[in-house]
Order: structure tokens, then sequence, then C-alpha cells
């Protein structure tokens, strides 16, 4: 595939400052928890989000408080081994491969699955009485 | 000689050789007989092996190479890889659901041949803790040496492994079917007891076929799930003083209906006088119309060794249940006596792989004003409100024989609910384009698909 290559000009190193720019500030507000993983995620569905998803996962999970590279590495393993995948290189997945518009969403599901918490919500009473009513997104989604 | 108090269920013996068996495999022919078996000579319990006690002495024992020369990294490792994870969820929920049983009865629960006594996944599991391994023994049977190994979950070290290990690796439809809404419990004992009752389970599951070959049960649900508080969950029998949510039956089974049928293994008059006298005010609180369970209480008393008095068995456990009904009869339209029944292992089994054509329609003896009458479960009309959730629900948990695992309803139950809200599962399955100017023509169109380890059941058809 031919790349073609495009001349600096002061406006794009304006554009590419700002969006660096972007990125370090939500960085920043998830370190001060100020702002969650889920929050940044959903701004870079937008468009005026698309400079986030040139970050690296790993980076954003481990500007958490209490992150370090071992959790955020465990964490990527298993949203990939969800996914079933083999050969990944998990230091070098972006927010743009998991919001990626062909996947339809299926690598959100597996990163969100791996963010539930470890006890099983289901209802009391299970499994001999009915499931509590659907939530609205579940209506909607009928 | 005193008159026997009971009739007899009269003996039509059929070996199971020649009756249809829906387990694949390891079906009831192959396993061991733990009744009929003599497998029981040195008592009810067996001496239980744990790797961290076994490995600590290896210098003393001679170890199959195969065994000595596991690392417990490499066990971690096998028993963590992808290809185990169907079988690994299905070990420990049928584990968590019957406690302990025979390796033979975990193939045919599971379906999984990696899980048999020479399989490569429960050395693993035994290497790392997860499980204890027991055997039973016979100087001269070869036979029961062979086929007479046991497997629990490990009392001391399983809960630890499943949280800092295994709990980790599974996604939360996978949690689910190994857990349901209770926590892990390894507490293993009564060791003859579970075996008969996983026994039973199993026979239940294989053996209740209809003329076109389908099982006549809807679900089955091991002794995690047959206690006090889910059975009368939401009715007045809970705020009852001296309600205890946590005493169990041992297995419960579901008709097509929804009735739930529990048994109760007794051996002993004064056991099941205690036990039925709770389940009869659990009754009594808890109408039949509601909540509608029965409970069966069956004597499997080693007739060898057990003590009886001259009446027999049967007639002990049936003295005891009489006693109760005598003492808690019900109301009208809710009697105890049309809830608590008595059957035998005898009247099911009769013999070393052999069943009875009573166990077809799971006969057990009704108490009337002053004798027993037979009542045939399978096929008694019971007038309660018709409820299936105890048969969709099931389908959540890998604790049963896996052919009986009914179908979801909804597989996709905890995929769905993972989205913070509805406008964010719309906008993470349509991310705006990151160039809009080349994003030209049709919009993508692609089914939306939950990833296959998120759907409830994604065990079921990863059998290994």
């Amino acid at each position: 595939m031919s790349q073609t290559w495009t001349p600096r000009t002061p406006e794009r190193d304006a554009a590419a400052e700002r969006a660096r720019l972007m990125r370090g500030e939500w960085l920043v507000l998830i370190s001060k928890d100020a702002v969650t993983v889920t929050d940044l995620l959903l701004e870079a569905t937008k468009p005026e989000g698309i400079p986030l998803r040139r970050l690296k996962l790993r980076q954003v999970l481990e500007a958490q408080e209490g992150w370090g590279r071992a959790s955020a590495r465990e964490f990527l393993r298993r949203v990939v081994g969800t996914l079933m995948l083999e050969n990944v290189d998990i230091d070098s997945l972006t927010v743009s491969w998991l919001l990626d518009g062909k996947t339809q969403g299926t690598r959100v599901q597996a990163w969100l699955d791996a963010a539930q918490p470890r006890e099983v919500t289901l209802w009391p009473g299970f499994p001999f009485t009915p499931p509590p009513a659907a939530p609205a997104q579940r209506k909607a989604a009928a | 000689m005193s008159k026997p108090q009971i009739k007899v269920i009269p003996p039509d013996p059929i070996d199971m050789v020649d009756l249809p068996c829906l387990s694949p495999v390891m079906g009831s022919v192959d396993r061991l007989d733990p009744f009929h078996g003599g497998v029981w000579r040195s008592g009810a319990i067996v001496a239980w092996e744990n790797a961290k006690d076994t490995y600590a002495r290896t210098q003393h024992l001679t170890f199959p190479r195969d065994w000595a020369e596991l690392t417990q990294d490499t066990a971690m490792s096998i028993l963590l890889d992808k290809r185990s994870r169907a079988a690994l969820v299905k070990m420990c929920a049928v584990l968590l659901a019957f406690h302990n049983m025979t390796v033979q009865q975990l193939v045919a629960f599971t379906g999984s041949t990696s899980l048999t006594a020479r399989g490569q996944l429960l050395r693993a599991a035994y290497r790392v803790g997860l499980v204890d391994l027991g055997q039973l023994t016979s100087p001269l049977g070869r036979d029961i040496k062979r086929k007479g190994w046991l497997v629990r979950l490990s009392p001391h070290t399983s809960k630890s492994i499943w949280k800092q290990h295994i709990e980790l690796a599974l996604t939360q439809a996978e949690r689910a079917a190994v857990l349901g809404q209770q926590p892990w419990t390894a507490a293993g004992s009564h060791d003859r007891h579970n075996v008969l009752v996983a026994e039973l389970a199993l026979r239940a599951a294989e053996s209740l076929v209809d003329w076109d070959g389908q099982s006549r049960l809807a679900a089955l649900y091991g002794e995690r799930y047959a206690s006090h508080g889910l059975l009368a969950h939401g009715s007045y029998a809970t705020q009852v003083s001296g309600f205890n949510a946590e005493r169990r039956g041992d297995v419960l089974l579901v008709r097509s209906d929804g009735l739930q049928i529990v048994v109760e293994m007794t051996a002993s008059v004064k056991e099941a006088e205690r036990k039925a006298t709770h389940w009869a005010q659990l009754m009594t609180n808890a109408p039949f119309r509601h909540h509608p369970f029965v409970v069966v209480f069956l004597s499997a008393v080693d007739v060898v060794h057990g003590k009886t008095s001259s009446n027999g068995p049967l007639a002990d456990v049936a003295k005891g249940v009489r006693r109760t009904l005598e003492m808690n009869a019900g109301t009208t339209g809710n009697g105890t006596a049309n809830r608590l029944f008595v059957a035998d292992w005898n009247d099911w089994f009769p013999g070393r792989h052999q069943v009875n054509t009573a166990f077809a329609d799971l006969v057990v003896r009704r108490r009337t004003t002053d004798d027993w009458e037979p009542v045939a479960l399978m096929l008694e009309e019971f007038d309660f409100e018709p409820n299936d959730e105890a048969i969709k629900n099931a389908s959540v948990l890998a604790g049963g024989p896996h052919w009986l695992r009914p179908k979801p309803v909804d597989p996709d139950w905890f995929a769905d609910r993972l989205w913070p809200s509805d406008a964010a599962r719309d906008a993470f399955r349509n991310p705006a384009p990151e160039r809009p100017e080349r994003a030209k023509g049709r919009p993508m169109r692609i089914a939306a698909k939950t990833p296959a380890r998120l759907r409830v059941g994604n065990e079921l058809h990863h059998a290994r």
C-alpha cells in the first residue's frame, strides 16, 4: 500500500499540538479521578474525541490511581482472552483498536466484562424466582 | 418377628444394559455401582489426599512418573489453558453442587474425558490444590481399585486457588455458571452419602426417558440449590423463628411442569425424624400452590454394615416421617402428607446395575391415615400454579448433568447488562468515522454479535 507523505504546515503542527494536549489532559483527569476510563472511551467515539484514539490502552489503565503496569497488562490479557485472540501484543493495543467500527462494539463488551466486579450479580431467590424487570436499555434493544 | 409395616413395591428388575441411557460418556453401566458394588467395605469415609501434603513427602513415596514430574506452574497453565476452560467450569460447578463423587461420575456429569483419573486436567487440578483425590479400596478387587477414584474440592486450598487464579480468568457468564448467586463453599465429608446422591442424580437424568428418547426431567439441581432458603423464597416460612435458610435437601429433580422433587437421603430413624420435622415446618408456611416442592426421604442403608432395627431400614425411616406427619399435618389444601414421601434405594435399584420399573415413574410411598400407598411422582397430578422459572434458570448453571442443561432463554443476559447506558451502547457500536471524507457509500452492516465467552452456556459446546 502506498503511503502519501503530507508536508508539514503551521496549521497541521498546531492541530497535532492540540491533539497531544487533549490526550495529556484526559490522562491527568483520569489520574485525578475526575473522569472514568469509560468516559474517555465514550468521548473517543465522538468526532471531537478522535485524537484520543491514539492513546495506548495500557497507558489509559495505568493513569488510574492504584494501577501499575502489571495490573494493566493483566486486565488487557483478560480482554484478549475473552475475545479468544492469539498472538496479540497487548502493549500496542490502542483505544482505536478497542472502538474499531467493524467489530460492532464486541471488543468494548469484552472490556466492560473484564471491568465487572467479581461477585456474580444475579437476583435474590435465583434460580427459582423470575428475574427482576429488565432495565430501560434492554427494552430499547428488544 | 415383628410384622412388616410397609408394603413392598413389587420388584421388576431390568438390567441397565438393556435400557436407553442419555449420558454420552461413562453411562451407568460403565460406572461402579456404589450401592450394590460392595465398595464401602472400609466404612463410609474415604482417606483423602491433598497435593500439598502428598508433594511434601515425595521422598518417601513412589510416584507414577507423570504425576511426580508435574510442577505447580505447568499444572496451573494446563488448568487455565483455553482448551480446558469449558471442562474446568463444569468441573468446579458440579463439585460445588454435589461436594464429592467418584471420578467416573464427574466424567459422566461433565462429559469431559480429560477429567478421568488418567486425564491431564484432573491431574493438574490436583497438583495445584483445587481438588483432593481419594480411593475406594479392596485388597483383591481390581475393578474397585481401578474405577474407585474419588474427587472433591479441597476444603483447605480450593477457595484460594479459585479466588487468586481461576475466577480472574473467567467471564461473568462463566463465573455465574459455577457459582450461581452463592459464595464458594467446599465442605467435603459424608463420602458414601454424597457418592450415592450423585449416582441417583445421574441415573435419574440418564434413564427417566419418554417414548421419543427425551428426558422426562426438565432440570436437575445439586444440593447447593435444594436449600430451604431458595425453595421457600418470598414465603412466610422465611420469617418464622427457627428458620434456617442453609438447611438443604440432597438433590432436586424438576418435572417438566415445574414440580420440584427434593430427595433427602437418610440412614437413621432419628435423623429422618429431625429432617422431616424441619421440612414439614417449612411446608406449612410455604404453600404448595406457589412453592411446588415435595420431599422424598430415600433410605439408603448398607444392610450389611448399617445399624437398623429388625423391621429394616425403610421401616425405620418411614417411622420417623410418620411421627412427623402426626405432629405437623399442615392445612387443608396444603397437607404435609401430600408432600412428604418415603422410598428405599432397593425399590428403585434392586441389584447391581439393575433398575426397577418403579423407578421409571419414581414410585414412592405416601402416608394415608393408617397405611402407606404407592404414588408415581412422575405421573401424579398436583395442584399448583405452573411455573417454569426453575427450568429456564437452570440454563445459567453448569452444575448438573451436561445433557440435561436447557438451552438458554436469553443467552445475552450478562452481555446486555454490561453497557453503562442505552446511548453508550449505540455510541460504542457505531463510533464516528476517523476520516469522514473517506467513509463513502453505504455504511457497513454487520450484525452485532456478542463475544462467545460472554454468552450464557458457552462452555456447553466445548467439551473436551
